[in-house]
Parts: structure tokens; C-alpha cells; sequence
């Protein structure tokens, strides 16, 4: 066998030996259903009802509340029982969530790279004492699908 | 025909010393750990960076590149993986015996966490929430309330240098797998922003470790 030979079987050998130590794997973990953002819009306010939500968007993934905090003064002296009150009565909300988990992973013979990024979509819509909506908040950290 | 079936015996109890978890293994490790030559066997081959939780034993190896002959929770790791990195883990063996530098970084919650200049004391809450959306914590008082909108990343680095345990079972020199030169940084950053409303539910303060551009500081 030539010199030439050889030398080429050797680096054959290092470059075959490099692509079997070398790998990646790519995923994404998908927690809830994605949120509509083009009907958030049809919540108006102070006018749509927990029914009107209910009826865009389908049973929320939480349905919570706030957590009130007693002031440390002495309520009937501060006047604080009738914020108090309203506070917890304005606290009730829905909170539609998706999320993503994204993870990729490469390794090449001596590095080995992870990331790992989580995002999350997440509407929640506050009521007041008579079921109306309060509040409406939305944010969207995941990006939009691809136009078909 | 004496030779071989000592050298198979010699091998057997290596093996069966060097399983880590073995009764010749804790028994050697709690008695003459401290001053034997190859050290602890149970801490290099199965690890001691792990603590014990009431759901058993729990370790954060995402950002490890340490060496070593098998995952410390195999078991777990086959029967119910509950992440990718946490099944990769398993296959780290057999992917990156040799690979001994390991990057990592997680980012959760919102890396663009920004302060808007629209949000100045005075604005209602209904305002704060169309600007920022949901907030991660929102604490309500009667007299007043607290949001905080945050978003972590976290970056490690580690580097090892050193005689793989696998590698060392065959150097016949004592505690060679102790011989290892390790390096890790970790650099946790969070990007936090605080908001605080009176009785009324109108704006009075913000707080924020990042600027209108939207740079952590």
C-alpha cells in the first residue's frame, strides 16, 4: 500500500469516527392550546360577560383569583374593609395559557452545547362582582405560524 | 491454570467494588475511604453532587462535563425521562464519553422584558396590564397592589480534564481517576420589573433592573 494510501484511510477513519461521536436532536415540548390573539379583540371592556369568553375562547386552563393581602393597619379604623372587599370581588379571573419548551442539544466529539428556552402565550380576563370583564391581558412570546 | 482464574477473580471483585453502589464498595469507602489510595469509589463513580428530597434523590447535571461511567439516576431516566436534556443525560455515556466541555443556557419567561416610556405614574392599571400583559405575580392589598414581570436566563460553563473512570479501571496505578482538573461557571442573570398601584388602582412607582431600551442591568 502507498504512503498516500494510508494517510487517506487514516483521515477516512478520523472523519468517520467524527460523524459517529457527533450528534444533535431538536425538540419542542407543547403544554395547552394556542391562543386566538385575533379575538381578543371581540372582549370588549366593561360589555362582554364571562359567557361572551367563554364562548370565544372555550374553558380556561385556570379559573383563580388574586391573592388579597389584609392591610396591617387596623381595618375599621383605616376604612380598608370596603377596599378589601372590592379588591377580592375584582380578583376572579380566567388565565388561558400555552406554552412551549424548547430544547436542542449538540455534542462534537469534545463540546457538548444544551439550550433550552421556555415561552409561554398567556390571556387572562378579570371580572368585576357582576361577571363583567374588568381587565384584559395578553401577552404572545411565541412566534407566529408559518403562513400556509 | 492457577494465573487465569486469579486474574478472573481480581476482575470479578474489581467489578464488583467499582459498581458504585456495591457492598464491598461502601463497605471500603466508609472505613478506609478517607486514607485509600483510589479514594471514594462510591463519589467518582456514582457522583456527589446530588441532594436527597422527600421525591429521592434530585442532581442538576445540565451544565456537567464530568466523565463519568453512567448517569447517576439510569434507572429514572429510562423508566420516565421528564425532559429531553434529562433522557440525553442517560445517552451521555455512550455520546460524549469524550466530550468534556459542556455548554448550557435556559432562558424561561420573557428575554425582551422592556419598560415601556408610555408607563408613567398615573396610569391605570387596565393601561399597565394592555402594555405589559399578563403579569407573572400581581399581589392585591386594599389599599393598594404589586405586579412583577420577570424573565431568567441562566448560562453555564464547565470544563474537565481528567482520566475518564472507565479509562482508569485500566491503569493500574491507584486512584488515577482521582487525578482531574474541573472548572464550572454558572451565571444566573433575571430581568425584573416592578410596578406598584394605589388604593385606586392607579400607578404610583416602578422599579426595574432595565432600562427603556430594554438592556438588564
Amino acid at each position: 500500500m502507498t504512503k498516500n494510501g494510508s494517510v487517506r484511510e487514516v483521515l477516512l477513519l478520523i472523519g468517520a469516527v467524527a460523524i459517529a461521536v457527533t450528534g444533535c436532536a431538536i425538540s419542542t415540548q407543547r403544554f395547552g392550546r394556542p391562543i386566538d390573539a385575533s379575538r381578543i379583540a371581540n372582549i370588549a371592556v366593561g360589555t362582554s360577560t364571562k359567557a361572551d369568553v367563554l364562548r370565544e375562547f372555550g374553558p380556561p386552563s385556570a379559573y383563580s383569583a388574586l391573592p388579597v393581602v389584609p392591610s396591617r393597619q387596623d381595618p375599621s379604623v383605616t376604612g380598608a374593609d370596603d377596599l378589601l372587599a372590592r379588591a377580592e370581588a375584582e380578583s376572579r379571573m380566567f388565565v388561558y395559557e400555552y406554552r412551549e419548551d424548547r430544547e436542542n442539544f449538540l455534542t462534537i466529539i469534545l463540546l457538548t452545547r444544551f439550550r433550552r428556552e421556555v415561552v409561554s402565550d398567556r390571556l387572562m380576563v378579570f371580572f368585576d362582582e357582576g361577571d363583567v370583564v374588568h381587565y384584559v391581558a395578553f401577552s404572545k412570546q411565541t412566534e407566529e405560524p408559518a403562513a400556509q | 491454570m492457577i494465573r487465569p482464574a486469579l486474574g478472573l477473580g481480581i476482575t470479578a471483585l474489581a467489578a464488583i467494588a467499582l459498581s458504585g453502589c456495591g457492598l464491598i464498595t461502601m463497605m471500603h469507602d466508609s472505613v478506609i475511604g478517607p486514607i485509600s489510595p483510589v479514594g471514594r469509589v462510591n463519589a467518582v463513580t456514582v457522583g456527589s453532587d446530588f441532594h436527597v428530597t422527600d421525591t429521592g434523590p434530585v442532581a442538576e447535571l445540565g451544565a456537567d462535563a464530568r466523565l463519568r461511567p453512567i448517569p447517576r439516576d439510569m434507572i429514572r431516566r429510562m423508566a420516565m425521562p421528564n425532559s429531553y436534556w434529562s433522557l440525553a443525560q442517560f445517552f451521555e455515556f455512550f455520546l460524549t464519553s469524550f466530550s468534556f466541555v459542556a455548554q448550557r443556557e435556559t432562558h424561561v419567561g420573557r428575554a425582551d422584558l422592556a419598560l415601556p416610556a408610555e408607563l408613567q405614574p398615573g396610569v391605570p392599571v387596565g393601561e399597565a396590564l394592555a402594555l405589559l400583559g399578563p403579569p407573572d405575580v400581581w399581589i392585591r392589598r386594599g389599599d393598594g397592589s404589586f405586579m412583577l414581570y420577570r424573565g431568567v436566563s441562566d448560562r453555564a460553563w464547565s470544563f474537565y480534564a481528567g482520566v475518564p473512570p472507565p479509562v482508569g479501571w485500566f491503569i493500574p496505578i491507584p486512584g488515577i481517576t482521582n487525578l482531574r482538573y474541573s472548572y464550572r461557571s454558572e451565571k444566573e442573570r433575571a430581568t425584573k420589573l416592578m410596578l406598584f398601584f394605589d388604593e385606586r388602582d392607579v400607578l404610583v412607582r416602578t422599579s426595574a433592573n432595565i432600562d427603556v431600551s430594554g438592556e438588564a442591568r
